[in-house]
């Protein structure tokens, strides 16, 4: 008995440690000769339902039926990991902010892929809680670019203003953060690859994939704006749009 | 030996020629500076990871802290309502002026030892002291300003443009820099030279009297629950039972939207008093007598009402006495009148 014990403490420790293990395994080269590191492209498309997101000027029909016109539509990406069948790469430092207004912010380049076929992708919308918390940051993470709270510290993950008639004050403004316990509104995304990616190999790779701005809009939860004209606090009502946008990305085409 | 000798004579000589001038010119701008953890304190919550500390970076963050720009009309600098003789709070302000002359609702905290500070704010809303600075730069009725402004401003400046290169390398500024600029001044305000830290490290000019000495176990026992020593402060949050004004600020639990944080606020610090009054969040009481009679008989219940006020504290006469004559002890005179704090001429 006793000895069974220690069995089962070594290998749920076991179990633990392997479980801990960050996600960085590499991924097995496809071509050992050519052991280059990798590139691939990552191109955002924003629309609204099947129409193309144009700011500031067209009007969309929400599934509660509202009308909306949308004048901001930002999101961060991060944390974005690779995995093949077998393994996965984390890529560092991978923050970006895709900003509907600002085209070369809709698209980027991952530099430096361990070779290899990989067969799905998978990203946080916001900042992870890390920094979140770490002090004065750059880049993505600038402060001036207007995603942060500067009175309840940390970043707006999702970002949606527009107008709707439906909205008594006229004004639509989704400000979603949140970073920690109930209050969390980090959505990781998974986005399965229609053919396997070879990275490394062959000509950078270019993964267009579409953001639907409607898709904040339902499911699971639909809204209805005259109800939830602005959310710009923590809470309830952020971690349902955040619920309801985890879902708007889907891959359109590799080329 | 004779270069040795030589250059040790042209360092002394340029010493003693800048010493009568202006007193941060004769550092040198790269000469690292050091954080020091005073003895007996615990360890600081911010060390300056990944803000390098420097005398350069020191000097730019202080120029910046005392930087009207900062603000939409060139009128406001954060020295404007943390102001040195008042160890960096505002004294007789109950609630300061932003630009325009608009009126905050809460009182200007002092600014010492805040990097043993987890949370910023009397509601603790930011959570990090190099990002702190970013809500009175853009709150209305402070600055009124935006980041992107303040950068794009101080990079007009040709001075500014100096002060980059040689804290950092190159004369790229943006708001990270900015802020771990004034991270690195804001850090350094350590208050750890009132007459109590000479009395507890032994230092020359540390005696107490016995009424200070008999206040100082008066603080042990009725106050140190909240206003821990060294720090003064355990810069937790409670409700300490103050009456809810017309504008019923919610304090913590505006950041948490915990109904248990309904009206807790900061610990405030118990040392630099003579400089920092008035006193509470919404600076409603003027004198100390005012705020130990609100301990004594002005506690209000409520369901936040932190554990250790449920009855009150109860002070006599003299306790009182003792008491006020111990928290005297807790001013530091070296601190308010540091040159190495002031603005620059």
């Amino acid at each position: 008995m006793m000895r069974f014990s220690v069995l089962i403490l070594f290998l749920s420790l076991v179990a633990c440690r392997k479980k801990a293990d960050p996600v960085v395994a590499p991924i097995v080269p496809v071509d050992t000769s050519q052991n280059t590191p990798g590139k691939l492209r990552l191109s955002f498309q924003n629309k609204a339902g099947d129409e193309p997101l144009v700011l500031h000027n067209d009007w969309y029909l929400t599934e509660n039926g509202d009308s909306l016109k949308i004048n901001i539509f930002e999101y961060y990406v991060s944390n974005i990991v690779l995995f093949s069948d077998t393994a996965s790469y984390a890529v560092p430092e991978s923050y970006y902010l895709v900003n509907e207004e600002k085209s070369d912010s809709k698209t980027f380049l991952l530099e430096g892929l361990p070779p290899g076929t990989y067969a799905k992708l998978q990203f946080l919308i916001g900042v992870d809680e890390r920094r979140n918390t770490s002090g004065a940051q750059t880049g993505a993470l600038d402060p001036a670019n207007g995603m942060f709270w500067d009175w309840n510290n940390g970043y707006i993950m999702a970002k949606l203003e527009g107008e709707s008639p439906q909205s008594a004050g006229g004004n639509v403004a989704y400000h979603i953060a949140g970073f920690r316990g109930e209050n969390s509104v980090l959505q990781k995304v998974t986005l399965n690859f229609p053919q396997p990616i070879v990275i490394g190999k062959d000509a950078t790779k270019n993964l267009h994939i579409i953001a639907d701005a409607l898709e904040w809009f339902k499911t699971p939860q639909t809204i209805n704006i005259a109800t939830y004209p602005v959310i710009a606090s923590l809470g309830a009502d952020a971690v349902m749009i955040s619920s309801n946008y985890a879902d708007m990305f889907r891959i359109d085409h590799i080329d | 030996m004779n270069k040795f000798r030589s250059s040790a004579l042209l360092c002394l000589f340029i010493l003693v020629v800048t010493a009568g001038c202006q007193p941060d010119a004769d550092l040198d701008p790269q000469t690292s500076i050091t954080f020091h953890t005073p003895g007996g304190w615990p360890e600081p919550a911010y060390k300056f990871e990944g803000n390098s500390l420097s005398q350069a970076g020191f000097e730019l963050g202080k120029k910046i802290f005392y930087d009207p720009r900062l603000s939409r009309d060139n009128s406001v600098s954060c020295g404007s309502c943390h102001q040195q003789f008042s160890a960096f709070a505002q004294l007789g302000h109950n609630f300061s002026h932003g630009v325009d002359n608009k009126l905050g609702n809460r009182n200007s905290p002092a600014l010492f030892n805040l990097n043993w500070h987890h949370g910023f704010f009397w509601d603790g809303g930011s959570n990090h002291i190099e990002v702190q600075p970013i809500n009175p730069i853009q709150n209305p009725v402070e600055m009124d300003e935006n980041l992107n402004n303040v950068v794009a401003k101080l990079a007009q400046d040709p001075e500014y443009k100096n002060r980059f290169q040689e804290v950092f390398g190159d004369e790229t500024i943006n708001s990270q820099r900015m802020l771990k600029a004034l991270a690195q001044f804001m850090g350094m305000l350590v208050s750890d030279h009132s007459r109590y830290d000479k009395y507890i490290t032994g230092a020359p000019g540390g005696s107490m009297s016995d009424a200070e000495l008999r206040g100082l176990s008066v603080y042990r026992s009725k106050c140190s629950g909240c206003h821990t020593d060294p720090l003064f402060s355990d810069y937790s949050y409670r409700n300490n039972g103050l009456p809810v004004t017309a504008l019923n600020d919610s304090g913590r639990a505006r950041i948490t939207l915990l109904a248990e944080d309904m009206h807790k606020f900061k610990v405030p610090s118990l040392r630099n008093l003579r400089y920092t009054a008035p006193y509470m969040h919404d600076g409603r009481f003027n004198t100390l007598n005012q705020v130990l009679d609100h301990y004594t008989s002005g506690i209000v219940s409520s369901a936040t009402l932190d554990p250790l006020l449920q009855n009150g504290i109860t002070l006599s006469a003299a306790e009182r006495s003792d008491l006020l004559e111990f928290l005297n002890t807790l001013n530091d005179d070296e601190f308010i009148s540091d040159k190495r704090f002031a603005q620059s001429e």
